[in-house]
């Protein structure tokens, strides 16, 4: 069926079955990582050497844990596994069982099994097998399955040259099925593959149209017709049906396992392993929430901790290479494209690298280790009540870090609503972002003061921020699960991993791979963006050269400083930017705004922080990079020229305050769910919502305070 | 009539069936099929989701699916 040079080999199996290890130890370095079309189910393609002479393309499909499928995920691997003309099709298929699990694990194989692929069945995590008292006896299994039975260890890599070996050499599948459909129905599916020889592998792909009548229009209308007479005939119900081919598969697999199956009776009890003990203490009452926030709290003092000085070292080097372009590059508009548009826009995009590779460093961890499993059991009753599940927890803390790795976080949610609805209200989480921007505003609104002699009144207020960000998401969340009517028909499975300890090569691949879907995907929208905000801010309508010579004469007095900060200010308020600004203005000035801020505004779209520059450019105070206490000193006395009055008064600086807290002014984020979400509807709703959440809330509060 | 959802941690049963039948399908592709054995291993503190051990493995599902499953006590 392969249409390419090149064979297809899909995987696939039971979530936790070591799929994506095994993928990992295949692939390398050369992985893709995509959107299935239409969702946002994550699709993992790589290329992998077999022989020398011989390579193929491996197709990691999601974990499932049927041909009935229970999340979108699994509808992925039922629709490409029953559409021979899907580019994804394979031409072979490997089974990775969970030997642990076998029971379980073996109702899926025997589905594969029945679609006639050549298939291979790949024995995993053995070791478990074994700690149970589980013991495979291989040779037996693959006299009976007449199919090649490898013992891998997928989480090291073991066992992988034999099992390429078999996969060159994979012969057709014979035709032998755990369940038997050939003779349902007076042969009816034996009728229909004859008559369409080319179409089908297996008998159970014709059933499985039955299943799936969204599958069964893609066919063709004389396959259809048969099909459906086959239905009306017999007067199938798909649903007994399904319990019928579950039973009868239960049974069969029930009595090959007693055959090629030894246990150990005495090391079978659950209750006997060490890990059980572990599950008490970590989902227990009183100490599985408090490890818990140890755990958080370490992870995030790690972060800012770790990721600051590297921040810096990144800031500093693009800073260094930005002053070196613009002292030995001619004075042109190119230059200074390159040197206050693309490289500042790149240095927005690195910057964020080293959060986003030790966030995922973190959670990949927690995942490898078995632990996050743990984590979700104990949070997911609380965060339903909130439209999110128990996984949403590690995106929403994450948020306090930078949203961008948090939302790309949110793959192993289950439910599609549950995600969509992580994705959404993780901004509203103060960002570190928004730290530069809180501590201006408040170093100017509240005042060096102590509660009860030793709160400091501005540290307060700082965790204020943070808690009315997590406690507006929470509510957000509420008020999504409430709106949003997305098809759930889902059964929430958790299962309880095997603790282990991480594999490094695993965790360096998935941040290598995060790290390289940021810079591609969302770079691009960010890089954009920055140029265009810069041409904005930089190019006016008017003749800018006339209006410096004018400020020259009009000011001979004043040091060359002063005067480049006094243009850069002009330049600003007269530039495309500027006059939006001044567009923009009857609509803030009711929660308290002026143009100038406006531009602001503006300019923050692209990243927040941003705020801060552009309000010492127009303010007039010149280079400042982290120098506060003169920022606040200007903007304390800056006056308005028509009213008199002050224009930073409290009531201003706490709207700021609170716009800044729901705004979504991070172009990088909704780059990042326009990737996820694999559209543009969620992130314009986003936008929406946290304008509109902004604005009204900076309008309130405007109106409290003055 | 006893559920999943009545037993305390530690207690087992045996399944015997299911109340709604349209969410059955999905459990019983999972093993949870009438005449297994099961055992509640523990409890999330607020009393969901439920961890169950069936079949030598361990599952945990929501209560809401769990009051599905009936079983005879042990």
């Amino acid at each position: 069926m392969a249409h390419n040079q090149r064979v297809k080999i899909a995987l696939v199996g039971n979530p936790n079955s070591g799929k994506t290890s095994l993928f990992n130890h295949l692939t390398g370095l050369h992985q893709k990582v995509g959107n299935f079309p239409g969702i946002t189910t994550e699709k993992k393609t790589g290329i992998c050497t077999l022989s020398d002479k011989h390579t193929a393309i491996i197709i990691d499909l999601p974990g499932t844990y049927s041909m009935y499928p229970n999340t979108i995920d699994e509808e992925i691997v039922t629709e490409i596994l029953l559409s021979p003309h899907s580019q994804d099709y394979p031409d072979k298929l490997v089974v990775v069982i969970d030997a642990s699990n076998i029971k379980r694990n073996f109702f899926l194989l025997s589905q594969m099994y029945d679609l006639n692929f050549p298939i291979i069945v790949a024995l995993n995590m053995l070791d478990e097998a074994d700690e149970k008292g589980i013991l495979v006896e291989t040779a037996k299994l693959e006299s009976y399955l007449q199919v090649p039975v490898v013992c891998i260890n997928a989480r090291l890599g073991k066992g992988l040259e034999e099992m390429k070996k078999k996969l060159i050499a994979l012969p057709p599948k014979k035709e032998q099925y755990f369940w038997e459909t050939r003779t349902l129905w007076e042969g009816a599916l034996e009728r229909i593959k004859s008559e369409y020889p080319n179409t089908f592998l297996s008998h159970y792909h014709i059933l499985q149209l039955i299943h799936h009548p969204s599958l069964l229009q893609k066919q063709s209308n004389e396959i259809q017709t048969s099909l459906q007479q086959v239905i009306k005939k017999y007067t199938i119900n798909t649903e007994e049906l399904r319990e019928t081919e579950t039973l009868e598969r239960y049974k069969k697999i029930e009595q090959l396992l007693n055959r090629v199956v030894k246990k150990e009776e005495s090391k079978s009890s659950i209750r006997s392993s060490k890990s059980f003990w572990l599950d008490k203490i970590l989902t227990h009452t009183i100490w599985g929430y408090l490890i818990f926030f140890i755990v958080l709290f370490l992870i995030f003092q790690s972060l800012f901790a770790w990721s600051e000085p590297l921040m810096n070292l990144i800031d500093n080097g693009f800073s260094y290479v930005n002053g070196y372009l613009e002292k030995t590059l001619p004075n042109s508009d190119i230059t200074r494209l390159f040197t206050e548009g693309i490289i500042p826009g790149i240095t927005g995009i690195v910057i964020f690298i080293p959060q986003i590779m030790f966030l995922f460093g973190f959670i990949v961890l927690l995942e490898e280790t078995g632990y996050m499993a743990r984590v979700v059991f104990l949070m997911d009753k609380i965060m339903k009540q909130f439209g999110m599940s128990g996984r949403s927890i590690v995106p929403l803390i994450s948020g306090v870090a930078c949203a961008i790795p948090a939302i790309m976080s949110t793959r192993n949610i289950e439910s599609t609503k549950e995600r969509i609805i992580t994705i959404i209200v993780t901004p509203l989480m103060s960002c570190s972002a928004r730290l530069p921007v809180y501590t201006v505003l408040i170093g100017l609104a509240v005042p060096h003061q102590t509660l009860f002699g030793f709160f400091n009144m501005r540290g307060i207020v700082l965790m204020g921020m943070y808690l009315l960000g997590f406690v507006f998401a929470l509510l957000s969340g509420l008020l999504m699960k409430i709106v949003l009517k997305t098809r759930e028909k889902g059964v929430f499975i958790m299962e309880f991993p095997h603790y282990r300890i991480p594999f490094f090569k695993n965790v360096l691949y998935t941040i290598f791979e995060k790290v390289k879907t940021f810079i591609l995907e969302a770079g691009k929208i960010i890089l954009a963006v920055s140029i265009i905000l810069w041409i904005l801010a930089s190019y006016s309508p008017d003749d800018l050269g006339k209006i410096e010579t004018e400020i020259r004469e009009k000011n001979p007095h004043l040091s060359e400083e002063v005067l480049q900060t006094k243009i850069a200010a002009y330049t600003l308020e007269h530039s495309y930017a500027g006059y939006l600004g001044k567009t923009i203005e009857p609509l803030i000035k009711p929660i308290g705004y002026d143009w100038k801020i406006g531009i602001a505004l503006i300019t923050s779209f692209a990243a927040r922080e941003v705020f801060v520059g552009t309000i010492s450019t127009i303010y007039h105070v010149g280079n400042v990079e982290q120098e506060y206490s003169t920022i606040q000193k200007r903007l304390a006395n800056e006056v308005n020229h028509v009213s008199g009055e002050k224009v930073f008064t409290r009531a201003t600086c706490f709207s700021l305050l609170v716009f800044y807290a729901f705004a979504m002014q991070c172009m990088s984020t909704l780059a990042i769910v326009y990737k996820e979400t694999n559209g543009w509807k969620w992130p314009l709703i986003q936008l929406l919502y946290m304008t509109l959440l902004a604005y009204i809330s900076a309008f309130i509060t405007f109106q409290i305070f003055s | 009539m006893h559920t999943i959802a009545d037993l305390k941690k530690g207690e087992g049963g045996k399944i015997i069936g299911f109340l709604k039948k349209e969410r059955q399908n999905t459990l019983l592709e999972l093993g949870f099929i009438p005449g297994a054995l099961v055992n509640v291993t523990l409890i999330a503190p607020l009393g969901d989701p439920i961890c169950i051990e069936i079949e030598g493995y361990t599952i945990s599902i929501r209560k809401e699916d769990a009051h599905n499953i009936l079983i005879e006590p042990l």
